[in-house]
């Protein structure tokens, strides 16, 4: 060969490395198919049930992965349409969706509008003993005009309706012969989602496999999911930091060692599950001392929610107003000023200028509460109020609190789904799920405006005069909402977090 | 002996009786049922409650429902569970295996540490290895044994990269998993009572040593090995047995911390569970079975007294 010929040759080898690196690059932005994830919960469902759960918390880690809904919200909260294509609302009172085609349950049959009609009558129904019957009670009935067409009937128009279709109260669809062949769904698993299950020992562990007719092409990249439940914090932490669980939850204080770790990615926030809780102080405001307006506002006045959230949860959560800032634009970032001496003033108009004592309950099996509690219990401390605090077992403190046999309590919530639960939920002197026994009726009719308000702007204004008034009130002491904490080895890819549900496993992949 | 064997076994029912009797009035005493633990913080609507209350039927007065109980029982259906709704009887079949194997394996750890170490000590009793021997056990014995597991787990995990498999492993399922899954949590309740074991064999063979008997085996010129292997071990054996038979019976019930700390879905989380969630039913059973394997239990020690004390034989 002569000089020019070979010339081309150390440029053709660098035209192939390089081809070869950019496939390699581009290779590895795409998500692999096969292999099994491990995951570490701190809870497991008692049962398996999406319409008798109350535990939606514990519940919710599996169920969103099996059954689905007729919406689902997107990352930016949007809604979306899931099983159902389109809707629309054809008067204030009746709306209208048209289902997806070619979705099938893991037993292979077509899921169809009869099914969505059969879903949504078995949880009204009082014989399922659904927990959840309250929040759909609203519907007047459901009908199936055709195959594909599903028409609901409410009683009232309902801002918060649309909003439940995408969860997690109880808005799955299940299948009827599933229903019917097992009595429940208690200890077996029929839907439509992205994972079947395979096996389940409740409060050990549960496998899970890929929908083999998963609706959505393409997904789940994953062969399966293998669940372990283990209740104590740092044996999920060394089960991740061992490569024995690719994904897990860990709290606020360790966070510092997930970090720390070179196999491990934190990901925090409020929109990550067991994110966005509302830790609250609630007195009984049917009690004396608390009935008086300028007692609770005096308390108010002397908490100093940036040093609970620094203190407690080092610095992870955001202080927060009856409606955590997490939610959406309506929730007002409220401007919480600590002053000791106007506290005390207003203590002395109601009649206690020495301060008083009272007892604070709180539960054990809840630590982040009980820190709340003792910082409480310091601050209120400056203006004279003595709180003695109880820690009372969860069985109990629920009988007493629900109960209204409590001076003080220290609570967090979870994450809900919609603002009308921080507002009428919590405060309608109706509401059978009325908070603080505030029964006096003075937010009434803001709250019910606001769960009415169809229109998204009015709703919007409604929803923060609410929220003014609330403060003014004062029958919830807020305090913070706080981050949750999850944890992935390296490889794990594409999960898209949400406090509420984990869908977001059928996009992932296993990077190795 | 079948008519010893017919007397110890109708212990059983009077016992079995009380413990039913009195667990259904504690869990009736104990505020807050299965329905506020259900329906947690979103509890409402009170006719929703009495509703769920009638479904499940703990509206009706506590001598009905213990009658009713009591009738199922006696017919072999101990229920279901309020949570799962799984039979009461399938979810401690699932449970005790795990702990069954769980305390076996506990036991050898401690037997096969406890007593020849108890023996070396007494043995070489005033020596310098004997007491820093019995000082490393009071150390053991001092330590709680959650911390002793959750050490374990960070050392294996940590340094060694181990993690041992969690949640139901059985033995004659997947012996090789099986044993990996058993050996941190067996460590951290055997070395504890192990350390027990040590210390009263220890006392029981220095006691037993002093005896005359002992004074005369050796002057009769027998081998020490077989003056302590066969004289004395025999008869200080006897409150050792005690003490491992009360510690298995006390361990069937669940060694609740150990069992929550590896994940071991076992009897100790199973009652703790009932208990925490009001569920009636499974607590009823889980404390029936464990009142019938003490009972069993302690006739099981009293058979062993009999086949190593001679002198009880003759009564």
């Amino acid at each position: 060969m002569t000089r020019r010929t070979t010339r081309w040759i150390p440029a053709l080898c660098v035209a192939l490395l390089a081809a070869v690196t950019l496939a390699g690059a581009v290779e590895a932005q795409q998500p692999k198919r096969g292999g099994i994830l491990n995951i570490a919960d701190p809870v497991g469902p008692p049962v398996l049930d999406p319409h008798k759960d109350g535990s939606y918390q514990s519940s919710g880690m599996v169920l969103t992965i099996m059954y689905e809904g007729l919406l689902i919200r997107d990352e930016k909260g949007e809604l979306r349409g899931h099983l159902a294509e389109t809707w629309k609302a054809v008067s204030p009172t009746v709306y209208e969706f048209k289902i997806r085609r070619g979705v099938t349950f893991h037993n292979g049959r077509e899921m169809d509008s009869s099914d969505v009609k059969y879903s949504f009558e078995r949880v009204i129904e009082p014989k399922t003993g659904s927990p959840f019957r309250a929040i759909w009670s609203v519907i007047d009935k459901v009908e199936a005009p055709d195959k594909w067409t599903v028409r609901f009937t409410l009683k009232y128009p309902s801002a918060p309706f649309l909003n439940y279709l995408a969860g997690p109260y109880a808005h799955q669809i299940v299948a009827k012969e599933a229903v019917e062949q097992h009595g429940d769904l208690n200890q077996v698993a029929v839907g439509t989602g992205p994972f079947k299950l395979v096996e389940y020992v409740p409060d050990s562990h549960l496998k899970l496999e890929r929908h083999a007719g998963y609706w959505k092409k393409g997904v789940p990249y994953l062969d399966g999911l293998n669940i372990r439940i283990v209740k104590d914090e740092s044996a999920r932490l060394a089960a991740a930091r061992a490569g024995a669980t690719d994904m897990t939850y860990v709290t606020a204080v360790n966070a510092p060692a997930v970090k720390a770790d070179r196999n491990l990615t934190l990901v925090e926030g409020d929109n990550v599950f067991y994110g966005m809780t509302l830790a609250q102080f609630i007195p009984n405001a049917s009690k004396a001392p608390f009935t008086d307006q300028r007692v609770r506002q005096a308390m108010n006045l002397s908490i100093d929610r940036k040093e609970m959230v620094d203190t407690v949860v080092f610095g992870s959560g955001v202080v927060s107003g009856p409606i955590p800032p997490g939610m959406g634009p309506f929730a007002v970032k409220p401007d919480y000023r600590v002053d000791v001496e106007r506290a005390k003033a207003l203590l002395r108009e109601a009649g206690h200028p020495n301060g008083f004592k009272a007892t604070a309950k709180v539960s054990p099996q809840y630590p982040l509460d009980v820190a709340d509690c003792q910082m409480i219990k310091a601050q209120l401390g400056k203006i004279g109020i003595e709180l003695e605090i109880q820690l009372v077992e969860w069985g109990q403190f629920l009988k007493e609190w629900l109960g209204g046999n409590y001076d003080t309590v220290c609570l967090t919530s979870g994450p809900l789904a919609d603002p009308d639960a921080f507002t009428y939920d919590y405060f309608h002197s109706k509401s059978p799920r009325n908070r603080a026994k505030f029964v006096t009726g003075e937010l009434d009719d803001i709250v019910t405006q606001a769960r009415q308000a169809v229109d998204p702007a009015k709703r919007r204004e409604l929803l923060v005069e609410a929220q003014r008034r609330i403060q003014e009130l004062a029958p919830v002491i807020y305090l913070y909402s706080a981050n949750g904490f999850e944890v992935h080895r390296t490889p794990v890819k594409g999960y898209k977090p949400n406090r509420i549900s984990r869908y977001g496993l059928s996009e992932t992949w296993l990077d190795k | 002996m079948l008519r010893f064997l017919s007397q110890r076994l109708l212990v059983l029912v009077p016992v079995l009786l009380g413990v039913s009797m009195l667990s259904f009035l504690l869990l009736y005493l104990i505020p807050g049922d299965v329905v506020d633990i259900l329906m947690g913080q979103e509890s409402g609507e009170p006719a929703r409650l009495a509703e769920m209350r009638r479904l499940f039927g703990i509206d009706r007065s506590l001598p009905a429902r213990y009658a009713e109980w009591l009738g199922e029982a006696l017919r072999g259906d101990l229920g279901r569970s309020f949570v799962t709704k799984r039979p009461v009887l399938s979810e401690i079949m699932t449970a005790f295996p795990v702990t069954l194997q769980l305390t076996a394996a506990s036991l050898l750890v401690a037997l096969a540490a406890g007593l020849p170490l108890g023996i070396l000590v007494a043995v070489r009793r005033g020596r310098a290895s004997s007491i820093g021997i019995s000082l490393l056990v009071l150390l053991v014995l001092s330590v709680p044994s959650f911390w002793l597991g959750i050490l374990l787990i960070l050392v294996t995990s940590l340094y060694l990269h181990w993690f041992p498999p969690q949640g139901l492993v059985l033995l004659w399922v997947q012996p090789v998993e099986a044993l990996k899954q058993l050996l941190l949590p067996s460590l951290a309740l055997g070395l504890a009572l192990g350390a027990m074991v040590m210390r009263m064999t220890r006392s029981c063979i220095l006691e037993v040593l002093a005896q005359d008997y002992v004074r005369t085996a050796r002057a009769k010129g027998i081998a020490e090995t077989l003056v302590i292997g066969h004289h004395a071990l025999r008869n200080a054996l006897i409150p050792v047995v005690t003490l491992v038979g009360l510690q298995f019976g006390y361990l069937l019930g669940g060694a609740i911390v150990i069992e929550e700390i590896f994940s071991l879905p076992g009897m100790g989380r199973l009652v703790l569970r009932s208990i925490a969630q009001r569920d009636f039913p499974l607590v009823q059973g889980v404390l029936l079975l464990a009142g019938t394997g003490v009972v069993l239990l302690n006739l099981c020690v009293d058979m062993l007294y009999l086949a190593l004390d001679p002198r009880l034989r003759r009564r």
